[in-house]
């Protein structure tokens, strides 16, 4: 049984960065779960994922486990990406991790493309800018504002 | 003094001959020479300097070119020149000084000496060279000291009005200097004839005439002790009000100062406020912004499953298990026995059917996804409430940095002294003044107790006992006549003094004011030191640099033009004269109001007037001052060793007029 969510090794300094220097992020965990959900938004996954390399350092899905919506974001995510609902009938997990983490590594292209290396403002405005851009319903443009305003 | 041309022979950056012409024309008067910044326009100053007086503002090894210099062998010796025409006083002149520099290794060179010409064509066209060669420029054609009046850095230009340079500046382009040293003379040949009475007198005579000497001796000593006195307490005055101006300005920069603090406190807190908003905007990114983005998603799959389990596909309303105990027994649940067809139908619902865990997890991911909706849109609300919080705290840093950076701006350009040490300085100079003025007060009554009472009775025996001696009858009326003379000039030079102080005073002020709109008054003291006050209470005020270098324009124009009323009214005293004035950098450090003022008014300052000027400095509201006085341009061309791309490195500002010619075999400058 799979232990761990694995992502790749080509993002390895960014996660760390993204965690340790820029503190954008409380945990890998929830950076993980970010990229998850940006590739999710954009319907995009990364389905070469296998054939790649990993980091050495994969996050435990005992963490997932502990977080109040982290499972139901990865049946989310298996259940749009398969269109099954078979998917989760106790049977497919692996299967489950496995869809997650070709989510995890399309999101963590798109971050490092649109946010990381944006260097458009600071690294939070630029994270902020992008969430709103990525917002399904644009009532509010208020982050826009507020990275303009800073300007 | 009006020059027509400049010629250099491996001058500086100068190689072999390089000749400039300027403007000679009255309504065109002023020249412009263009140039980059380091290209030459110091050395073409200096150029002028060292011409006329042999003086140069750098070391002297600087001024032999160093191609020049390269190409001669270590021994020999390399004659550099420079050479001035202008004309004076209806004379050509063309002056020239020869500089030879021995070259004494690679990298050193001796100036070995300087041999001057001086040639001039007189008004019947007779040539002719004066004798006194090395000291003719100085005393016949315009003071060493005063060259810094007409030719000097702009930015040094404020310095001109210091109370050391002014005064004797005044009196020396005005002729009074002159006057000055006729009034000596004639105090000279009033003792020499004392002497010879002193000489010829015995017995009486004799011992009243040392009395009386040493009388007067005693009186020149106190007069110059109360004339030095005065100036002291002259120039103190001066410097109180300075410094009450600045306790003044003090006390609005200690105000500015206390509301900086204000400014930066509450900036301070305001960036406190935003970093704990940013923090909580990073917390709620970090642990629930996902949920924004997939909002819809998470739409899309609630209606999913609201959909199948509309369907009946789940819940599962007919369990396996059911399914499987009902088969088994062979029973319907209406008890009655099941046939074939039934069993078929049975066996079919039951693939379809789910299993209890199933069933739990899809319920469970249904109830999530409900409750991520709504957290995900509470999420939104409170990071919309951040980022207007961030917004708001923004606009106020915004408002803030623009204050605080205004004052910072404000109190950039001061001087801060403490209020004590000023105090301290204030009642220096009143302790000093004071103890000057009962020092003068002294002297004053010890003068007038020697000249009334012992003086006066000593002349009176001299007198008398002169009468008795027939011999002293010659060289008393010599005597006499000396004093008389004496007390004329005295007299003359104080109604001069006083009638130049009053015009150069008018014209200062009336130079002054056209150039620049101010309330400060500008006038020449009696003391013929330059002073400000503020119209309103007579206070000094704290003046900007631009106008500091607006008062010293205004105070050199002033004085050549009063100079040039005099020379042309041939006005027997006043000897005055028609100078040029040759200005490096004019408008460099000014802010371009102040360049726009100097420049509409620099060519009627001088019959004359050459200015150095960097592409930087000719700006477009120059130009268009300036184009309509403007006889003559000229261009300095640089040629550098270096690529463009290196030459911008080392010179970021440079602004580039196309007189830098790049990739060149070696550094030079041409006049073009």
């Amino acid at each position: 049984m799979k232990s761990a969510i694995r992502y790749p090794k080509e993002y390895e300094n960014m996660v760390k960065s993204v965690k340790e220097d820029l503190a954008l992020f409380n945990t890998y965990k929830e950076f993980l779960s970010f990229c998850a959900s940006i590739a999710l938004s954009n319907d995009a996954v990364d389905e070469s994922f296998e054939d790649g390399d990993w980091s050495s350092q994969p996050i435990k899905i005992d963490i997932f486990n502990k977080g109040e919506y982290d499972r139901s974001l990865m049946d989310l995510i298996a259940l749009h990406h398969t269109k099954d609902i078979s998917i989760l009938n106790g049977e497919n997990d692996e299967e489950i991790f496995l869809i997650f983490e070709k989510y995890v590594a399309k999101g963590m292209e798109i971050f490092q493309d649109e946010v990381y290396t944006a260097n458009n403002k600071t690294p939070f405005e630029d994270l902020t800018l992008y969430i709103d851009r990525a917002r399904d319903n644009k009532q509010s443009n208020l982050l826009e504002e507020f990275t303009n305003f800073v300007d | 003094m009006k020059f027509t041309s400049i010629k250099l022979l491996d001058f500086g950056p100068f190689e072999g001959t390089e000749e400039l012409d300027f403007s000679t024309s009255l309504k065109k008067p002023i020249t412009i020479v263009h140039a980059n910044n380091g290209t030459g326009k110091t050395t073409l100053l200096n150029a002028f300097l060292w011409g006329l007086f042999g003086v140069y503002h750098v070391q002297k090894k600087e001024i032999p070119n160093h191609h020049a210099v390269s190409q001669i062998g270590i021994g020999d010796v390399l004659k550099v020149s420079v050479e001035l025409k202008f004309t004076h006083e209806k004379r050509k002149y063309t002056i020239a000084r020869y500089g030879n520099f021995k070259k004494k290794s690679d990298i050193e060179v001796e100036h070995l000496n300087d041999n001057i010409s001086i040639v001039y064509i007189d008004e019947n066209g007779g040539t002719d060279s004066p004798p006194n060669l090395d000291t003719f420029i100085d005393q016949n054609i315009l003071p060493e000291a005063l060259k810094d009046f007409f030719f000097f850095h702009g930015e040094n230009a404020k310095i001109l009005t210091l109370p050391e340079n002014v005064s004797s500046a005044i009196k020396n382009i005005m002729g009074i200097t002159l006057l000055e040293r006729a009034e000596k003379h004639l105090k000279k040949a009033k003792r020499y004839f004392t002497k010879q009475i002193d000489l010829n007198a015995e017995g009486s005579l004799k011992e009243v005439n040392q009395n009386i000497e040493s009388i007067e001796s005693e009186l020149a000593k106190i007069l110059t002790l109360i004339s030095q006195n005065e100036k002291l307490i002259s120039t103190n005055k001066i410097h109180k009000t300075e410094i009450e101006s600045k306790l003044l300005d003090n006390k609005l920069t200690e105000s500015l100062q206390s509301t900086l603090n204000q400014h930066q406190n509450s900036r301070d807190s305001l960036l406190s406020e935003k970093k704990n908003f940013e923090l909580s905007s990073k917390n709620i990114i970090s642990t629930s912004a996902y949920m924004i983005l997939i909002s819809k998603i998470i739409d899309d799959n609630i209606v999913l499953l609201n959909d199948k389990r509309k369907r009946g596909e789940i819940p599962g309303k007919i369990r396996k298990v059911l399914i499987n105990d009902l088969l088994a027994m062979g029973e319907c649940i209406c008890g009655s026995q099941l046939d074939e067809k039934s069993i078929n139908i049975l066996e079919s619902i039951r693939d379809k059917a789910i299993s209890q865990k199933f069933e739990n997890r899809v319920a469970e991911l249904t109830n999530q996804l409900t409750s991520m909706k709504e957290r995900g849109n509470s999420v939104s609300d409170n990071l919309d409430g951040n980022i207007s919080g961030l917004i708001r705290i923004q606009e106020r840093l915004d408002s803030l940095n623009g204050l605080i950076s205004d004052i910072e701006s404000k109190l950039d350009d001061k001087e801060f002294e403490s209020v004590s040490d000023l105090r301290d300085k204030i009642k220096e100079i009143e302790k000093e003044n004071e103890s000057k003025l009962v020092e003068n007060t002294r002297f004053i009554s010890n003068s007038n107790n020697l000249q009334n009472n012992e003086l006066k009775d000593l002349k009176t025996d001299r007198e008398k006992l002169i009468k008795l001696d027939n011999r002293q009858e010659t060289n008393k009326k010599r005597e006499d006549v000396a004093e008389e003379a004496m007390v004329y000039y005295q007299n003359l030079l104080e109604q001069i003094n006083d009638k130049v102080r009053s015009e150069l005073t008018s014209i200062f002020s009336e130079t002054y004011n056209r150039i620049m709109v101010s309330d400060f008054e500008v006038l020449i003291n009696h003391a013929f030191q330059v002073e400000i006050k503020k119209r309103t209470d007579g206070r000094v005020p704290i003046e900007s640099e631009g106008q500091k270098r607006v008062k010293s324009l205004s105070f050199i124009g002033s004085l050549v033009s009063l100079a040039e009323k005099y020379f042309s009214s041939k006005n027997t005293f006043l000897k005055g004269g028609i100078f040029p004035l040759v200005i490096d950098s004019p408008f460099g450090e000014l802010d371009p109001n102040y360049q726009s003022m100097i420049s509409k008014n620099i060519a009627s300052l001088a019959d004359q007037v050459v200015l150095f000027v960097s592409p930087s400095q000719w700006t477009q509201s120059v130009k268009n001052e300036l184009d309509q006085f403007v006889g003559k341009h000229v261009h300095l061309k640089y040629y550098t060793t270096k690529s463009k791309e290196e030459f911008l490195q080392n010179n970021a500002n440079l602004k580039l007029i196309g007189d830098i010619e790049f990739n060149s075999l070696r550094e030079k400058t041409e006049i073009n």
